[in-house]
């Protein structure tokens, strides 16, 4: 067992910092993610997605990310290494931002957490489907700009969609646009 | 014949990677983006391959495909007509479709008129593209 692997499972079987968090789904479901990340880590796998959220984990003390979503970040480097033999397509880059932005994200008081896909180019997409009739991405560029896309019904005309795109800071963006009540979620954070 | 329009009434398939499909199965916009370097969107066109089914269609695209590509075990085919996406893009862009053939791939055909950096025309040709199939057996 690694240093690393043996640190998780002392946090996972003994005081974790998220016990202060009480027995809310959020809590079980970061949990589980520790669990889930011990067991891949144990089988020596040779992985990006693992390698950068292990970086995270070490830099902040405490995991903020859901089995779910480190789930479907190994998944789809899984998916890329079969489609592209030796080689694989995430971005490291690309992978780091994204991380970075979900932690931010929880600032939301009712955020959700993206479903993920991989640009062409190896770029993490995040993408937010609130209802049936929107949509919303987030593709994480390796410059720190974001690239976005996204459909809601109009107001005095719901059967028209309106489609917009564009290319920004992430700051701009938020600043800018009002994708925060596209998706739901009620306020800016303070 | 190189360069003849493929009909509206024609349908075209798509080779979408196991890494743009979202976890509900939906065929995403990155599918459609058009890679560095490339001019068009490769597609195959159905009609062209002059069989007696969809089934038969995609079994013989996916045939192909296997001589090109590695064809992952999560990786769809998306199918659409030809009619419908350029309608559906019309206020957008003006797009054609094309016959591309190559020595090994003779429907090979190519969606034309837009580039690497049009986000909303890889959204719109997604919401076209509902109908797919695996591209393994």
């Amino acid at each position: 067992m690694t240093a690393y692997s043996a640190t998780l499972e002392r946090w996972i079987g003994g005081s974790s910092p998220l016990d202060s968090l009480g027995e809310s789904d959020e809590s079980k479901d970061i949990v589980r993610a520790r669990k889930y990340l011990l067991s891949v880590l144990e089988s020596n796998k040779q992985s990006i997605v693992l390698e950068v959220l292990k970086e995270f984990w070490d830099s902040s003390g405490q995991e903020t990310f859901p089995k779910e979503l480190i789930a479907r970040l190994t998944y789809l480097e899984e998916v890329s290494e079969e489609e592209y033999p030796g080689q694989g397509l995430i971005s490291e880059g690309s992978l780091r931002f994204f991380l970075h932005f979900i932690q931010w994200l929880t600032c939301f008081p009712t955020f959700d957490y993206p479903d993920v896909v991989l640009t062409p180019e190896g770029n993490i997409s995040a993408i937010w489907k609130p209802a049936k009739n929107r949509y919303f991405d987030l593709e994480f560029l390796k410059d720190g700009v974001v690239r976005f896309a996204g459909s809601y019904p109009g107001t005095k005309a719901p059967s028209k969609m309106i489609r917009f795109s564009g290319r920004a800071t992430i700051d701009n963006l938020l600043e800018a646009s009002q994708f925060p009540h596209i998706l739901g979620w009620d306020r800016i954070p303070s | 014949m190189k360069g003849d329009l493929v009909p509206d009434s024609d349908h075209i398939a798509r080779y979408c990677g196991g890494s743009s499909i979202e976890s509900d199965g939906t065929i995403n916009r990155m599918a459609f983006r058009i890679r560095n370097g490339e001019e068009y969107l490769s597609v195959n066109w159905l009609e062209f391959l002059n069989k007696s089914s969809r089934e038969e269609e995609i079994a013989e695209v996916r045939n192909v495909l296997r001589k090109k590509l590695t064809l992952g075990s999560r990786s769809r085919i998306a199918v659409a007509d030809v009619g419908s996406l350029i309608n559906h893009i019309r206020t957008e862009r003006i797009l054609k479709v094309q016959h591309e053939p190559e020595p090994e791939d003779q429907s090979h055909s190519g969606i034309f008129g837009y580039g690497i950096d049009d986000d909303l025309i890889e959204l719109m040709i997604a919401e076209v593209f509902q109908e797919t199939y695996s591209s393994k057996l």
